[in-house]
């Protein structure tokens, strides 16, 4: 009998009109997912005491309180609220590969709107940078958890094209943040500025946690091809005339080191990284994140 | 200096295929999809980091890909490194060719007789011929046969003659060939003069020294063995035997082995036609001859070819050999008892019976029928071939008719007498059957006290020479010589003219068994009884197989001889029946021919066209109608027996045989002259396999 695929399969996502539609689906896979995941706490920031009641996490008792009083009271802390969190994505040329059923710039898009929305639904405030060409579009962080479908509806109308120009992304961050807030960069990281991660380091230097999903395609990691192939640019004119069973093995290496350097030097600056593949489940990734950085 | 030439130089055409991995190639690169790719600063880099490697490796991968087919089509071609000679220095070269074309040319090496080889070498060596350089062919076998004389620079014409070259079955003698060879080149002006030999140089082919030309230098030999170093260990059947016991036929079988190591657990197998009647395994030691027997029935058809296989080796034909079967074939004969009597053993033919199948007519292979004269009638003569009057007193007038036309046309008579014979009467109604008129019947020894006559005589001058009485030259003479006969008829002195053999009388000299033809047929007159009532020989060993005999005889069973077996080219005497007038011969291939007597009245006709082994039938013919009688059923040819020993002469004994002043080349396989190079490229192109799968795969 041949297995039934997963409802988040891209395959899946892919025939689903409309990226609202495809985000909820998403979500619900993101939180069934969380709720399966092993949880130690839910916040860093004390609030207040509460009187000790049958049924609470006895993990939370306070036994200073206990020891000096001798009454029962449980820590409260403060939930993250108030977060102000911009999602930037990369929409140049090379985010329109596809070999699947997503393209990246897609697939980033899909990564993007399903956590603004979880996101939004607690209360966060969201902002959305889209970096096509040499001026982004850029919405401010809103915390109302309709402010979804002006994210969505900017998502959608964008077209990747033109050169890739991640350097901006750090400047119109910097620019409208104030207080500590969270960056999260949705790219394929084929930019030529090699200041990209100094400056990311940068924000994160500066208190603001940086998260970067790096979105490839499974073509770009395993090179599949056998047959004289001319390869051409997405973003100009460049192109090459190969065999590509003779450069495999070359460029395989490449891009491993690629991905390591990159993986490496991100977290040496303190900044979130997680690689995503256009053919796993986009829950997936969000998943991977949330669980590491609620524990 | 070694030039390289090509047995095949056609296949040479394949080299155009060289050119296939470059135009693959570039093709590929013309017909390259065109993909839109992100990371093509990726490519670009590692393009750029192993461009020289790549360019390299592709390079070396078009290079292996083009040697690989190059060194497969020179294979294909077949390289042949020959000598060349110093011809610009010395001037135009004249060649004499002899191609070997005996029976031991038939070995095969790997499917490929020695034959083929021998004139794929020859047709190279013609293309391979220098402007200027002549030659002239000649092909050894049963006899040396001079193809294309006066030598001659045209190809076409050398090259023709080499295509009319067959193997033949027979032997040759080089060393025939090669005065004739020698002598074609004396009358050549050309000064230099190269005799060359192919052939696989088998020693039994070199019988002694060539008388060279006198007044002109000897030629060069070169001696080009075509057998490339392959084995020469071969067996063969060499002889076949057969005794045939009772019911079955012991055949004894002699197998050669010709090499010098012991060959184990060799199949032999005899077959009459698609069924095996007996296998067995055989061992040979090296270079012995052993025999080896097999007891099989004797098969039911009259006439039978049989072979005998041994496992086939590199010369298959002689690893098989025929022989002939005569099968069991009833005689009826035809028992006209004239005193049959209620007391069995006082009948007349009791003894007579009990010696024609004293076991059955399946053990002495006659079948007869009795009946008494009153009852003889032309159509009791039907399927019958030999008739026995036993004391017959008189026949009617239509049975005697019927007698002569059945003894006219082929049958057999044998007339024996008794009490109720009547001289006169039997003179009338036997007439001229009888091979000598009756005069009287006669006591041959005092008679007894009661006037019975019962000291009798014994026999003497014995015919044995005849094939009746053959047999008792040394098993059982004294049974014969123990006989005693009381009474006999006695025959008229011969005055008539008519031919007749006395092969047995009395010690008074009278006749006791006489024969003489009668038209197609014979009759034999027994001048005393088949009982014991005139003789004691019917109480005697020696009846038994004397009247089986006169039966088998007066058949013609006896008369008819075994085939005569020759070897190939040798000729056959076949013996005529006195009413043919030549025979037709059927060849193994099935072609028939007509053969007559050099002389009209001749008794016998020669056949010299014996070429192929095989079996070859014979039928007597008369007025160019197949007569059913015949004298011998064929004769077997066989090849000759030295060529089954392949193996050769070696240099030392060829350089002493044509002379040590005279130059010998040691050309073919294991020298350094004439070699084929298929291996060598194919091993190239197996190593280029190999380096392509490397650079592949890296």
């Amino acid at each position: 009998m041949q297995e039934r695929p997963s409802p988040l399969d891209p395959a899946v996502l892919a025939r689903l009109k409309g990226l609202k539609v495809r985000v909820l689906r998403v979500v619900e896979g993101v939180l069934a997912g969380l709720h399966h995941s092993a949880r130690h706490g839910e916040s860093v920031d004390f609030s207040e005491h509460k009187e000790y009641t049958p049924g609470d996490d006895p993990r939370h008792m306070d036994w200073k309180v206990l020891g000096r009083s001798d009454r029962y009271y449980i820590k409260k802390y403060d939930a993250e609220v108030n977060l102000r969190a911009v999602l930037a994505i990369d929409c140049s040329g090379s985010m329109s590969y596809r070999s699947s059923h997503f393209s990246k710039a897609e697939y980033a898009g899909l990564l993007a709107a399903s956590l603004a929305t979880l996101l939004l639904r607690q209360g966060d405030a969201v902002g959305l940078i889209l970096l096509s060409g040499s001026r982004p579009t850029d919405i401010p962080p809103v915390g109302r958890t309709d402010h979804i479908g002006d994210l969505v509806d900017a998502i959608e109308a964008q077209t990747p094209r033109g050169p890739t120009h991640l350097g901006q992304v750090t400047s119109k961050y910097i620019e409208r943040a104030g207080r500590r807030g969270m960056l999260v960069l949705f790219s394929d990281l084929f930019d030529p500025d090699l200041k990209l991660q100094d400056s990311l380091k940068m924000v994160a230097a500066r208190g603001h946690e940086v998260v970067v999903f790096h979105v490839l395609d499974p073509d770009e990691i395993d090179f599949p091809f056998e047959d004289p192939t001319r390869f051409e640019s997405l973003e100009d004119d460049r192109f090459i005339l190969t065999f590509p069973r003779q450069l495999r093995t070359a460029y395989l290496e490449e891009m491993n080191r690629f991905l390591e350097d990159t993986r490496r030097a991100l977290a040496e600056g303190g900044l979130a990284y997680e690689l995503a593949r256009t053919d796993e489940p986009p829950h997936q990734p969000l998943i991977r994140l949330l669980s590491g950085r609620k524990a | 200096m070694n030039r390289l030439v090509f047995t095949t130089p056609a296949m040479l055409w394949g080299l155009l295929a060289a050119s296939l991995p470059v135009i693959i190639h570039l093709i590929n690169r013309h017909r390259a999809r065109r993909h839109k790719f992100a990371a093509i600063d990726f490519l670009l880099r590692v393009q750029r980091r192993s461009a020289r490697r790549i360019l390299l490796r592709q390079i070396l991968l078009l290079a292996a890909r083009t040697l690989l087919i190059i060194c497969l089509v020179i294979a294909a071609a077949g390289p042949l490194l020959q000598p060349r000679e110093v011809v610009a220095e010395k001037g135009p070269v004249v060649s004499a060719l002899i191609v070997d074309r005996s029976f031991s040319m038939h070995a095969e090496t790997g499917d490929r007789p020695w034959s083929r080889t021998a004139l794929e070498r020859a047709r190279e060596f013609v293309r391979g011929m220098a402007p200027g350089d002549k030659a002239c062919l000649l092909a050894a076998g049963l006899k040396t046969e001079v193809l294309v004389e006066p030598c001659t620079d045209s190809r076409g014409a050398l090259l023709d003659a080499l295509d009319r070259i067959t193997p033949e079955w027979g032997g040759s003698n080089l060393v025939a060939a090669m005065e004739a060879a020698a002598a074609r080149l004396a009358d050549a002006p050309e000064p230099n003069h190269r005799l060359v030999l192919l052939t696989d140089a088998s020693a039994h082919a070199f019988p002694g020294s060539p008388r060279w030309p006198p007044g002109s230098a000897p030629p060069e030999v070169i001696l080009d063995d075509v057998t490339e170093d392959s084995s020469r260990e071969n067996h063969a059947v060499t002889a076949v035997l057969q005794t045939t016991r009772g019911r079955y036929l012991e055949i004894r079988a002699g197998f050669a082995s010709y090499s010098g190591a012991a060959n184990q657990g060799l199949t032999a197998a005899i077959r009459l036609g698609e069924e095996t009647l007996a296998r067995g395994f055989v061992d040979l030691k090296p270079d012995v001859t052993i025999s080896k027997t097999f007891n099989v029935q004797v098969p039911k058809a009259p006439r039978n070819i049989g072979r005998i296989l041994l496992s086939p080796d590199l010369l298959p034909q002689d690893d098989e050999r025929i022989f002939y079967v005569s099968g069991r074939r009833l005689v009826r004969a035809l028992l006209v008892n004239g005193d049959m009597r209620p007391v069995l053993h006082k009948d007349e033919l009791f003894y007579l019976e009990h010696a024609l199948a004293p076991a059955g007519e399946d053990a002495s292979g006659i079948a007869f029928t009795t009946i008494t004269p009153d009852r003889f009638e032309p159509g009791s003569l039907d399927d019958v071939e030999v008739v026995f009057l036993a004391n017959v007193r008189e026949l009617s007038p239509a049975a005697s008719m019927a007698l002569r036309r059945f003894v006219a046309s082929g049958g057999g008579l044998l007339v024996s007498m008794g009490d109720q014979v009547d001289v006169e009467r039997a003179n009338i109604f036997l007439d001229d059957l009888l091979p000598r008129p009756l005069r009287d019947i006669v006591a041959l020894g005092p008679a007894d006290a009661d006037g019975r006559y019962r000291q009798g005589i014994a026999f003497s001058n014995i015919d044995f020479e005849h094939p009746v009485l053959k047999l008792f030259l040394q098993d059982q003479a004294k049974s014969l010589q123990a006989v005693r006969t009381w009474r006999a008829a006695v025959v008229e002195p011969g005055q008539t003219g008519r031919e007749y053999n006395i092969l047995l009388r009395y010690q008074n000299g009278s006749p006791a068994l006489v024969e003489a033809g009668y038209q197609g047929g014979r009759v034999m007159l027994f001048t005393t009884t088949l009982d014991r009532d005139w003789t004691s020989w019917p109480a005697r060993a020696s009846f038994l197989p004397f009247l089986q005999r006169v039966t088998s005889y007066l058949a013609g069973r006896l008369s008819e001889l075994p085939p005569p077996e020759v070897l190939v080219a040798r000729p056959v005497t076949i013996p005529l029946l006195e009413n043919a007038d030549g025979v037709r011969i059927t060849l193994p291939d099935k072609q028939e021919v007509d053969l007559a007597p050099a002389e009209a009245g001749a008794g016998s006709v020669v056949f010299a066209g014996t070429q192929a082994p095989g079996f070859y039938s014979v039928e007597q013919t008369a007025a160019g109608q197949k007569l059913t009688e015949r004298t011998i059923p064929g004769f077997i040819v066989h090849p000759p027996p030295e060529e089954s020993n392949l193996k050769p002469i070696s240099a030392d004994r060829l350089q002493a045989l044509i002379g040590e002043s005279t130059r010998l080349t040691l050309a073919g396989a294991g020298d350094e002259s004439t070699h084929s190079r298929s291996m060598i490229f194919i091993l190239l192109a197996l190593a280029l396999v190999l380096c392509e799968a490397f650079l592949i795969r890296r």
